[in-house]
This record gives C-alpha cells, structure tokens and sequence, in this order.
C-alpha cells in the first residue's frame, strides 16, 4: 500500500476507492492565465516541464545535491496537486466502471515530446465533470474531446494495452483523479524524467511483475513491451528476466506472455519492495 | 564537455510545419512547446517552438543540423565540463600526454 492508499484508500487501492472520483472533489483551476492570448513559456511544455529544465540544468553542472533539493520541492508540491500513478490494465477497467464522465483526448505530452499530429495522438483519456469544460480551453485538449461508454473505453484500453502503452491514473488536486494516461518511453514526458532524471512525478504501480522461469519459453516477446528498463533476457537461460527493483507493476509484460510466466504481485509484499516507489 | 544546441527561432519553420529534427534525434532531445494560450480557441500551429530540452543526451551526431532545411540549428562544444567529467577521477592522475 503506497501513502496514498493508506490515506484516500478506506482500506483498499485508493485509486479504486469512487470517493476519489466524486464530482464535488473538482476545484483545480487555471493560474494566471485567464486572459485572451496570454504569453505561454514554450520551453516548459509538457508535464512538469519548468522543472525537468532546471533538474537538468542542475545535472548536467555536476550539482547533484542542487538537483535534489529542486526535485524534492518540485514533488512536494506535486504530490498534492498534479502527479501520476501506474496502474495495471484490470484496474484500468474497473476505474472506467466507477468514474464518469470518461472522454477521449488528445495527449499533451506527445504532443511536446514528439509534436504529434492531433488525429494521431488521442491515446490519452480525461475523467470527470472537468470534460465538461474541454470548450474553455481547446489548447488543453486540442482536436477536442470524444465522450466513450465504459464499454468502449475498455475496448479502447485493451487496444493501447496491445500497442504497448502503460496505464497511469492522474490527479489533478489531491485525491481526485481526472485522467487515465497511455504512456510510454520517451513520447511520456513522466516516464522520460522519471526513467532519465529519477524524477517521481510519475509513481510506480501497487504490483511487480513476478517471472517463473519454469514456465518461461523464451520467446522474448515481454522484453520490448518494458518501458522502464526491467525485461531483459538472459542469454545463458534463454529466458526472459525482470529487474524487480525497476520493475513499475504494469503488467505491459504479463499481458502478452504466451505460457502466463509472468504474474503481477502485491508490492507491499516483497519487504525490500515495500517501500519502493 | 556538453553539447550547447541553438534554434533560431526566427528561421526555424516550426514543429508542425517541418519538424525533421525532431523527427530525426535519435535521443529524442527536442520538445515542441507552445508560445501562447488562448481561452476558447487552439494555440496556432504556427506558434510552437522547438527546443532542446535533453540537451545533455545530444551524442552530436548533428543529423538535425544536416536535416534543417533553413540551417536554423547549431550544436557547438560548451566549455562548460559535463558531469561525468566533473564526477570523474581527478585530472591530476593522468598521464600529462592525456590532459
């Protein structure tokens, strides 16, 4: 059980928990930029970009408790506001059984790291009365928003899911969660800082991908679908190998295992896992 | 020694328009940021930047330099030591026909 759990879960994931969803928890707004055509600072686009820029700033100088002390101020402000969670794609399902509104939308971060296309890129989903609002600020969701059922949204997960992109919860306001991101490395500005920076805006997931090398075929078929660095293959084997202290729980891995080697596990209980987030 | 990277933005034709940098970076250094933000309506395509946010992954490889159709990027040496310099062992115990 990550703090979060432990503080917004009443007893159970707290990202699974509706009170986290209630319509009544809806506050965040816009800062500042309330007028028509406000200046905009191109150079932090993307999720957390301001501080990722000062973060590398501070690395590439050689400073790193400089860079440590921006990264934990960043995140303490971050954890209350806007940060992210990996999720597994079961969880995914279920979220989209609990929260409402879901809508399809266009995701801001490929949008920076890879200036994709808008009709390419509606791989992220919003929750939420905050969909309601998508008119007041097209830039947020541009190429507009489209409204899902539960059911089409899980078609919709399970089509990422086999593309190859990681489940993540947002929140926007602690503890109310309005999106369901697809990411991957590097096009997810979170999981590019975090992989690259040891940045933890984006935080592992609740389960580790636990592998029976019994069962394993080594077929390598899990090892591209990892975005954090943990599927590798172990060559005197000829199976496939998690790196369990990388690994962030997605389960990418687990859902295309031909022989089911791979098992998603409880985090909290591996005792040297526990506590890493 | 870091790469230092340059976009001019005046010639530079945008991320949308062109984007061949981007496209091309094997280390996925550019980002495209936005310059201005609207209520009700979408930024103009014309109004994104590109910039060289992971500067410090650039291999200078300089694929993006030979790409630019309007030569709008340069990548020099900064001066400046990296970190990996900078956390390395001390010059002093090398050979003087290294340093």
């Amino acid at each position: 059980m990550c703090r979060f759990c432990e503080e917004y879960g009443d007893g159970g994931k707290w990202y699974l928990n509706p009170a986290n969803y209630a319509r009544r928890l809806y506050k965040i707004r816009k800062e500042g930029d309330e007028a028509l055509g406000a200046d905009a600072d191109p150079q932090a686009a993307g999720m957390g970009g301001a501080v990722i820029n000062d973060i590398i700033r501070a690395r590439a100088a050689g400073k790193r408790d400089e860079e440590e002390q921006i990264k934990k101020d960043a995140l303490d402000a971050a954890y209350q506001r806007h940060f992210a969670q990996v999720v597994t794609l079961e969880e995914t399902k279920q979220i989209f059984d609990i929260a409402y509104p879901i809508a399809r939308m266009t995701c801001v971060c490929r949008r920076a790291s890879v200036a994709l296309p808008d009709e390419q890129n509606f791989t992220c989903i919003g929750i939420g009365p905050g969909m309601y609002k998508w008119e007041r600020w097209p830039e947020t969701y541009r190429g507009g928003v489209e409204f899902m059922t539960p059911a089409e949204a899980k078609r919709w997960a399970d089509a990422a899911d086999e593309a190859g992109l990681v489940h993540t919860v947002d929140v926007f306001g602690l503890p109310y969660i309005g999106g369901m991101c697809q990411c991957e490395y590097p096009g997810c500005v979170a999981i590019r800082n975090r992989v690259d920076y040891d940045f933890k805006f984006i935080l592992k997931g609740e389960y580790v991908a636990e592998l029976d090398p019994e069962k394993c075929i080594g077929c390598k078929k899990c090892i591209p679908r990892c975005h954090f660095r943990a599927a590798y293959f172990k060559v005197y084997a000829e199976k496939a190998g998690i790196d369990m202290m990388r690994c962030f729980g997605c389960g990418l891995c687990a859902s295309v295992c031909p022989t089911n080697a791979i098992t998603l596990v409880e985090r909290s209980s591996f005792p040297a896992l526990a506590d890493n987030w | 020694m870091l790469p230092k990277i340059t976009v001019d933005d005046g010639t530079c034709l945008g991320p949308h328009e062109c984007g061949l940098c981007m496209k091309l970076c094997p280390m996925t250094v550019f980002i495209a940021g936005h310059t201005k933000v609207w209520k009700f309506r979408e930024t103009d395509p014309k109004d994104y930047r590109v910039y060289a946010r992971y500067y410090d992954q650039c291999v200078m490889c300089n694929k993006c330099v030979e790409a630019c159709p309007v030569s709008a990027i340069t990548i020099t040496a900064d001066e400046v030591a990296s970190a990996a310099e900078l956390l390395a062992e001390p010059m002093a115990e090398q050979p003087a026909s290294l340093s």
